[in-house]
């Protein structure tokens, strides 16, 4: 293994991840090359420096996870906040509006058969309709058929 | 990474509400941590890519602004600053390397994952991680060939 092949692996001396056979020859390289035991020992010196292990005291940690949990819980009660806005409004309006619409279909199908039939017709169909009066004109017939018959 | 402790925590809160937020989109294809790295190093390059527009350090402008610091901080024999200052000071040094280099380095040196973690959390090969890694190491101590005085190199040792 040539001087270069060796500097390419120098690191990796380091960090480990050699097979036993290759680690061998780079520590035997390194035993008589002050070049690369240079680098060695300032690549060590510069990982010391800029990445000394850090430690944190127990109020430190704590303090961050207290922060972390703040946020996380804010943000569950603003997931909590929508989903109650959707359960109190959105469901009982959904469920209205379907109603109605059921309810303004079912009076739009059935008034433009009513339309189509004859008065005496209509006059029979709600003659079980004791609110009912002959007398009265299509809109009270309406009236009175979609306040007592479509809605229970 | 980030360069300053300040921004470090503010990063490191944001990213644990993400990882909570985002837990029911972890499937366990990967372990739990290498999912969380990921979160991590795409948050901070978020973060870095809208601070680009800010400020960042050339080396000539570190050099000439935090000569003496530096000088301190690889001298064997000053007396040590405080841990944060130098914090912050590594992070200036670390900012004069590209984005790719001061994130893998910081994977490898700092969090000290393996070859193979880094390759899943930045989603590479293996071959590109020993390559990327040995060409950040060769850059950031060519950066600082001129505060790396052997006497206190070698005490290292």
């Amino acid at each position: 293994m040539t001087h270069e092949m060796i500097q390419q692996k120098l690191f990796a001396l380091y960090d480990g991840p050699l097979t036993e056979q290759e680690r061998k020859l780079v520590e035997s390289h390194l035993a008589q090359c002050a070049e690369c035991r240079r680098a060695i020992a300032q690549g060590k010196a510069v990982s010391a420096r800029l990445f000394p292990v850090h430690t944190f005291s127990e109020a430190a940690e704590d303090a961050f996870v207290a922060k972390v949990m703040g946020r996380v819980r804010s943000a569950g009660e603003k997931v909590e906040s929508w989903t109650t806005l959707f359960f109190r409004w959105m469901v009982p309006l959904a469920g209205s509006a379907v109603v109605a619409g059921w309810v303004f279909f079912s009076v739009l199908s059935d008034s433009s058969s009513f339309s189509s039939t004859s008065s005496s017709n209509v006059e029979a169909a709600f003659s079980s309709d004791s609110s009912y009066s002959s007398g009265s004109g299509n809109g009270i017939v309406l009236a009175s058929y979609s306040s007592q018959d479509i809605v229970p | 990474m980030l360069q300053n402790h300040t921004d470090a925590e503010e990063a490191a809160q944001d990213i644990f509400v993400k990882a909570y937020r985002n837990l029911p989109k972890f499937k366990g294809n990967s372990a739990f941590s290498t999912w969380l790295y990921r979160i991590t190093t795409n948050h901070c390059l978020d973060v870095l890519r809208k601070r680009n527009r800010r400020k960042t350090y050339s080396l000539d402008a570190l050099v000439e602004e935090e000569g003496d610091s530096i000088h301190r901080l690889f001298s064997s024999d000053a007396v040590a600053a405080s841990q944060m200052e130098n914090r912050d000071l590594a992070g200036k040094i670390l900012s004069t390397l590209p984005e790719d280099y001061r994130m893998i380095l910081t994977l490898r040196e700092a969090d000290g994952l393996e070859y193979q973690e880094i390759a899943q959390t930045l989603d590479c090969s293996l071959d590109a991680v020993k390559g990327r890694l040995s060409r950040a190491r060769r850059q950031l101590q060519e950066n600082l060939r001129h505060f790396l005085r052997e006497k206190d190199v070698y005490k290292e040792e």
